[in-house]
């Protein structure tokens, strides 16, 4: 199983490149950058990385075909690949942080892209599913530099014959950013790769069946098809400073961010421990937004047991711990453990390189 | 008056690169990219450029709110203008070939949804969008605090053919880019210039006004002319009837329209040979519309951008196609001597 590094999206493209390096150094598969609203670039924020290795592999996470048309996402994503000599990558997802800081609507009668639905009045893209699996074609079919004539989907369209011609490179590798049974499946089906996000051990047989029956609906097998995970990485010499980042992030876990109690039960002793977890999702959010780390209304011992459920946190005597984990990640298929680190992403990376990297090899 | 530069969208990013690092040394204002539907991305192909200039204006022209959410504009814009430290720039307008190879539509108040991406761009440019922004098209619903810009903003422009878009750009951004205006009609676009200047609640130190204006001079005259007659058809509104009546009698407007097919076969097939339409026809077209000759049609252009210039634009953006760095030299060496 390989190692890959997401990074915080406020890393400049020259602290990015300086982290490619050494990541590149001492074997990291590939590194990611976050797209945010307010951020960086992150294809043009990985220009300095690619210029400045020549291994690793380099690419946003993620990007939605609702915030960028999939014609310019291939635009953009072909010309980062050519830029790095065929390193890029790059997760599609269908939705995220910058979908709804969007707030996509439509104006006046106009069938512009992308819909607001006009009877619920929400912003989330109907047909996610069609949509990302549209996304993902057309990548696929963008970067085989032949001439197309036309990409005919129900979500996304392409009217004119195009043919990217300066692509050149191999690749880009594109995944799926799929962690519902039914993404799965299609990523299985139709992606180079999927990234599930924040799955522990036990939710794997169950993605891994639905990545069989989408791997077995292929019209083509799939060479080397790449299963990844999601995994927040708060690992530090202090325990404390650790377990304050792991509190502040928790609500973004998978399981809590979509408030899945099926998911967040079995770290939990009760029901009503759940629901109680639930119920202070504002304060989970609170800890975040205002960098506080504390989480009111939720016993610390609950906390701590979500945190070491959902993530790697504590002090350097966690790592044998949470290395038998990844072992485990990589018993259940993981071709490769996506480590999200946040502050101090180069403390994170040397600790990373100098335990983990090693004891999995 | 300033000289800006407009270069075809399949150069590499090493090729733009050698382009802007030679116009830099020449004294060109801006370095323009071709945002097209199967090319280059046109702010990550700038990166080069801008890593290894130091003065040169860099931008991408013209970008669609429609086919990239204002915010995303913002976050490419507001990229290559902490790398480049403060020297980017970004044209925007409704759109044309790449929404139409999308299939997507434009909404019916098209005007006020480009001026509400100018402002979103605008606004996280300068720090104002904390609060978020709530329009009628475009919405940002987190607060974005954009703490990690350290450079001066990037110029903001607006694309326009027409008054009501001037107008509104004038009142808004930083500069208004004016679709292939001949200088003989300039007096109208900049009147709505003006009135959208009046508009503003504070008025800008250094409006800029910039107009889109085709390049090809060439050592060879033939050449020069097959060029420009290829790409006709986007010039002058796709050749709205109006415009080409500055040049042609009424019924050779009328075969030049008839023939629109085939002046976009002629650039389809690179030839430059319009099918149906006397060629003396098309050259004058090319002689009205853009820039077409050779060295010893200099003089005859550089007195055109002197009227350009007395119209009260600020830059032209001369837009190069074949051989750019050919073009580049010709421009560096004969037009901005004579403009300075």
């Amino acid at each position: 199983m390989d190692i890959d590094i997401i990074l915080e999206p406020d890393v400049s493209p020259q602290g990015l490149a300086e982290l490619a390096m050494v990541a590149e150094k001492l074997g990291i598969r590939a590194l990611w950058s976050s797209n945010y609203h307010q951020n960086w670039d992150c294809f043009l924020a990985l220009v300095p990385a690619a210029q400045a290795t020549s291994k690793i592999l380099l690419g946003p996470l993620a990007v939605s075909p609702w915030e960028l048309h999939p014609l310019k996402m291939a635009n953009s994503l072909l010309t980062l690949n050519e830029m790095s000599g065929g390193r890029a990558i790059l997760a599609v997802s269908g939705g995220g942080g910058v979908l709804g800081a969007m707030g996509w609507k439509i104006g006046n009668d106009a069938p512009m892209w992308p819909f607001r639905n006009p009877v619920k009045g929400d912003r989330s893209p109907d047909r996610r599913v069609a949509g990302v699996r549209e996304c993902i074609e057309f990548l696929q079919t963008a970067r085989n530099g032949k001439m197309t004539y036309s990409f005919d989907g129900d979500v996304f369209q392409v009217t004119r014959p195009f043919v990217m011609e300066y692509a050149t490179s191999d690749g880009p590798l594109v995944y799926g950013c799929c962690s519902g049974p039914m993404m799965i499946r299609m990523g299985a089906r139709v992606a180079d790769g999927i990234q599930v996000s924040d799955f522990t051990v036990d939710m794997m047989p169950e993605a891994s069946e639905n990545m069989r029956l989408g791997l077995a609906r292929r019209e083509t097998p799939a060479e080397d098809f790449r299963f990844g995970n999601f995994w927040a990485w708060h690992i530090k010499q202090d325990e404390t400073t650790s377990m304050y980042e792991a509190r502040r992030e928790l609500i973004w876990r998978g399981a809590i961010a979509a408030k899945s109690a099926h998911d967040i039960r079995p770290h939990l002793d009760s029901d009503d421990e759940t629901q109680l977890v639930i119920d202070q999702w504002d304060n989970l959010f609170k800890a975040f937004w205002t960098r506080s780390g504390q989480i009111d209304g939720l016993p610390e011992n609950i906390v701590d047991r979500l945190i070491h459920g959902m993530s790697s946190a504590g002090g350097p005597d966690r790592i044998d711990q949470e290395i038998e984990r990844y072992r485990q990640f990589a018993d259940s298929g993981v071709t490769e453990l996506s480590l999200r680190v946040f502050d101090e992403p180069m403390e994170a990376l040397q600790m990373i390189g100098k335990h983990v990297l090693p004891a999995l090899r | 008056m300033d000289i800006d530069l407009i270069v075809e969208p399949d150069l590499k990013p090493a090729q733009l690169l050698e382009i802007a690092q030679a116009a830099e040394k020449f004294g060109i204002r801006g370095l323009w990219t071709s945002n097209y539907f199967a090319h280059w991305d046109p702010f990550i192909s700038l990166v080069l450029a801008a890593q290894q200039t130091q003065r040169l204006l860099l931008g991408a022209l013209a970008v669609s709110p429609f086919e990239m959410h204002p915010l995303k504009i913002a976050n490419a814009l507001l990229s290559l203008n902490e790398i480049s430290g403060g020297r980017a720039m970004a044209a925007i307008g409704a759109g044309e070939g790449n929404l139409e190879a999308m299939a997507l539509q434009k909404p019916k108040k098209v005007v006020g949804a480009v001026r509400e991406a100018i402002e979103i761009v605008h606004r996280a440019a300068n720090g104002e969008l904390a609060t978020g922004y709530e329009g009628e098209h475009f919405n940002v619903n987190l607060p974005c605090a954009y703490d990690w810009l350290e450079s001066a903003p990037p110029l903001v422009y607006g694309t326009a053919y027409h008054g009501m878009m001037m107008r509104m750009e004038a009142r808004v951004a930083d500069g208004v880019y004016i679709g292939c205006t001949p200088p003989e009609i300039a007096g109208p676009a900049m009147e709505n210039v003006r009135i959208g200047l009046g508009r503003r609640e504070c008025q800008p130190v250094d409006f800029r006004i910039n107009t889109f204006w085709g390049w090809h001079m060439k050592k060879d005259r033939a050449e020069a002319y097959r060029e420009s007659r290829r790409e006709l058809p986007w010039r002058a509104r796709k050749l709205d009837p109006e415009l080409l009546a500055l040049y042609l009698a009424d019924d050779e407007v009328k075969l030049v329209r008839d023939h629109y097919e085939n002046y976009v076969q002629a650039w389809f097939d690179r030839s430059g040979n319009v099918k149906g339409v006397p060629e003396e026809i098309s050259n004058r077209l090319c002689e009205g519309l853009t820039s077409t000759g050779c060295i010893e049609d200099l003089d005859r252009e550089i007195e055109r951008f002197r009227k350009f210039a007395a119209a009260g634009f600020t830059e032209i953006a001369l837009r190069l196609h074949d051989d750019p760095m050919d073009a580049l030299t010709l421009i560096g060496k004969h037009v901005l001597p004579a403009l300075h």
